[in-house]
């Protein structure tokens, strides 16, 4: 570059790569350097500083908004963003962060998030907060715009199989339509008859075969007038001509034993086949009762259900409040435990969208890309505040080496003597993971709330519950195994029945439950969390309500189910009976040829009297 | 934009150095092919600022080599992963881990990592390459261009000449 102004001598040589009216001799003759170019440097780079200054807030408000929402599946919004440089702070203002299930309400909102960095770590990369502190924090608030998202990941916890939800229905004694049933059941009974009509017929034909290749009366016929013959021939004979007819006779009689052994044990063979087709025919009134009781529990009422009422009523709200746990678990799971190796190894973390991968190597002083040592939150409630410390929030436990703690701790709350809420997540070993999780609440008191089946006409007017939680998820091969217990006392209970439903059963149970003032319930949930869906779950809740509800649906149940059935084995018996009865003509075949057998037989016996038409007796 | 391009013509006309613009678009590729937030550009800036080079030039080669990276992004990212993940330089990169001023830059992505070998790769010979580029243009295109009857009339009217030297002074 040629500085204006300077004019270079012109020594009168014509420069060949000059363009003719390009301003002449304007060589390059300064050095390489243009120390004059710091200070542009200089000038440009605070320009760039005051620029980002200025869009910092707006970009770390966009950051948390667009990171947030794709991470809950719901619409964060952030009113306002102020990031300090000393000291290094961050500090956050109305946070709303949408519950994906209700779209118009907010899973929490916080008014003010004031988090201190560290400086030095964030230069290379990571974001240690020394202390964060959440003021104002409100749960499940109600929004004035949807927060639903196109695309959310709403579908992260699986809807519940219908088998899953059935044991928490209550029946409605209603009788289905029998017709329809018996029309589309599957009945065991029509099967056995179809069985056995097909087995019976097969034998019918495989037996002709075999008798068939028996000795016949022909046969048998034969042999008797040859012993007839033998006889002659040995009156008054000869010692020579009895030795001669002995042996004749005992071959014939040998011959004669192997024909009707043989006959003889088909016939045993057949009566058998008999006796095995009469006892299935016999058992299938035993299949008409296993339909019947199958039919009945799946139509009417399971007949066990009767004894497991506690976790009829109460087992939908357990369940559900599991559900909504597992999600917000599945959700959370991210700032707990992150997939890769340990600090010690190279390791090739991934991103999409073309902006590379990041390759860790070992560090000398390993820190997590992520780690807030204290939260402190203060959550509002319509009882009160309830003040709560998080340590060692991060993704990178493995790093670290210390599990995440929580506890929440009140004793000022409106309506609660105490309430305790601590755990421990401890996902430092990811293949030994454990989260544990205690909650204690004394005295807690409600009024006008629904504790039971959303479907029971029945409202607590008021209630004093104390309830002792722990729960667990532990790591396995192939998921986390879940494991529950509670204990609740509820104590001084009014309740209070609504209006009836029609369902007998639901009035029932209302009525018996609105006479009684405490109660204790106790239970346990097991399942598997695989993939973010809870399986396998097993909920058992029990309790001392058990035998009061069981008195009380006990006698209409009988009388309802005994109904049912009655009416079920006439239907059962209109559609089958003839089958039924048939299968004892199809029988009479395979009787026919048992007496064929039986005859064959009786020719076959030796004559003991003159009438008999058996074979003769010879004296030697 | 098109000033910058015509800019850059001025200079590849003018008589400013054909190394001093080599220059230039070599550390524009260099800033093009590095994601556009690397703060290894402002080291680039930097000697942008302080080397005695064609600004112009500088612009243009980083937004045409910004373009080209775009399309090479995946090439830059399998070169970079098998960079950083190469045993015998494991020692190496772990220092660099461990060292603030790596970490700042991005070294260990693969990306920054990729783009990086290249535009230093690239940079000694598409600077040969631009050079000899340049003096060939002015040797047959800009030569040929000059001995054109109707440019050496209008070069050598009046109005022209007065127009140089107003232009000039």
């Amino acid at each position: 570059m040629t500085d204006k102004g300077k004019k270079l001598k012109d020594n009168g040589k014509k420069d060949p790569l000059r363009f003719e009216g390009v301003k002449p001799v304007k060589r390059d003759q300064k050095g390489w350097l243009r120390l004059r170019g710091i200070i542009a440097f200089v000038v440009v780079s605070v320009f760039i500083a005051v620029i980002w200054l200025f869009l910092v807030d707006y970009a770390v408000k966009k950051a948390v908004e667009i990171v947030g929402t794709e991470v809950v599946g719901a619409r964060v919004e952030l009113a306002s963003a102020d990031l300090t440089l000393s000291p290094l702070g961050i500090t956050l203002e109305g946070l709303q962060v949408t519950n994906p299930e209700e779209p118009m309400t907010n899973a929490f909102e916080a008014s003010v998030i004031t988090a201190s960095l560290e400086f030095g770590p964030l230069l290379r990369r990571k974001i240690i907060v020394d202390n964060l502190k959440i003021d104002g924090l409100r749960l499940a608030t109600a929004r004035k715009k949807s927060g639903a998202i196109k695309g959310g990941k709403r579908a992260l916890v699986k809807a519940r199989p219908v088998e899953f939800k059935k044991q928490f229905e209550m029946p409605s004694f209603e009788k289905p339509d029998l017709k329809a049933i018996l029309a589309s059941e599957k009945l065991e009974t029509r099967d056995i008859i179809e069985s056995l009509k097909n087995d019976i017929e097969r034998a019918k034909g495989d037996w002709a075969g075999q008798i068939k290749g028996l000795p016949g009366k022909e046969k048998i016929e034969d042999y008797k007038k040859r012993f007839k013959a033998l006889e002659k021939s040995t009156k008054d004979s000869g010692i020579l001509e009895m030795l001669v007819g002995g042996t004749e006779f005992l071959t014939l009689q040998k011959d004669l034993k192997k024909d009707l052994k043989a006959i003889k044990k088909a016939n045993k063979g057949l009566k058998q086949t008999l006796k095995d087709y009469e006892n299935r025919i016999n058992g299938i009134n035993k299949a008409v009762d296993r339909d019947i009781r199958r039919i009945t529990d799946k139509y009417l009422m399971p007949s066990n259900m009767i004894k497991n009422m506690t976790l009829m009523i109460f087992g939908e709200r357990v369940a559900a409040l599991t559900e909504r746990g597992t999600y917000w678990y599945k959700r959370l799971e991210p700032f707990m435990e992150r997939g890769g190796k340990g600090s010690g190894e190279v390791e090739v973390v991934e991103k999409l969208r073309g902006i590379g991968a990041w390759i860790r190597f070992k560090e000398h002083e390993p820190l997590p890309d992520l780690l807030i040592r204290k939260a402190q939150l203060e959550v509002e409630t319509e009882r009160g505040q309830i003040i709560g410390i998080i340590k060692d929030i991060t993704p990178d436990q493995k790093i670290l080496g210390r599990p995440m703690t929580f506890k929440f701790a009140t004793d000022t709350l409106k309506g609660v003597k105490g309430l305790t809420f601590s755990g421990t997540l401890d996902h430092i070993n990811q293949e030994k993971a454990l989260d544990e999780l205690v909650l204690k609440v004394e005295g807690f008191g409600i009024k006008d709330a629904n504790i039971a089946s959303s479907t029971l006409p029945l409202t607590v007017k008021s209630a004093l519950i104390d309830l002792d939680l722990v729960a667990g998820l532990k790591a396995e091969a192939d998921g986390r195994s879940l494991g529950s217990k509670f204990n609740m006392a509820f104590s001084k209970v009014r309740l209070i029945k609504g209006e009836p439903t029609g369902n007998k059963m639901q009035d029932k149970v209302a009525d018996a439950l609105t006479g009684i003032d405490s109660f204790k319930l106790r239970g346990s949930m097991t399942g598997k969390l695989i993939g973010g869906t809870l399986s396998e779950e097993n909920i058992k809740i029990s309790g001392d309500l058990d035998k009061i509800m069981e008195r009380a649906v006990a006698s209409i149940f009988t009388k309802e189910a005994l109904g049912f059935k009655r009416e079920l084995r006439s239907g059962l018996m209109k559609e089958l009976g003839a089958d039924i009865d048939g299968l004892g003509g199809e029988l009479v075949g395979l009787e026919g040829l048992s007496k064929e057998l039986t005859n064959r037989l009786d020719l076959g016996k030796i004559k003991n009297d003159k009438g008999s038409e058996g074979f003769p007796k010879i004296k030697f | 934009m098109l000033r910058l391009c015509f800019r850059l013509i001025m200079a590849v006309n003018s008589e400013t150095s054909s190394e001093r613009i080599s220059l230039a678009l070599c550390l524009g590729l260099v800033a093009g092919f590095l994601p556009f937030l690397s703060p290894i550009n402002l080291v680039v800036l930097l000697l942008v600022f302080i080397l005695r080079i064609n600004i112009s030039a500088f612009i243009v080669g980083a937004i045409i080599f910004s373009a080209v990276a775009y399309l090479f992004d995946p090439i830059f990212h399998i070169m970079g992963k098998a960079l950083l993940t190469l045993g015998s330089l494991e020692g190496l990169w772990t220092y660099f881990y461990n060292t603030t001023i790596f970490r700042l830059i991005n070294f260990n992505n693969t990306i920054v990592m990729g783009s990086l070998f290249a535009s230093i790769v690239l940079f000694i010979p598409a600077f040969f390459i631009f050079n000899k580029l340049i003096r060939r243009y002015r040797e047959s295109v800009l030569a040929c261009f000059t001995k054109l009857t109707v440019v050496r009339a209008i070069t050598s009217s009046n109005l022209y000449r007065a127009y140089s030297a107003f232009k000039g002074a």
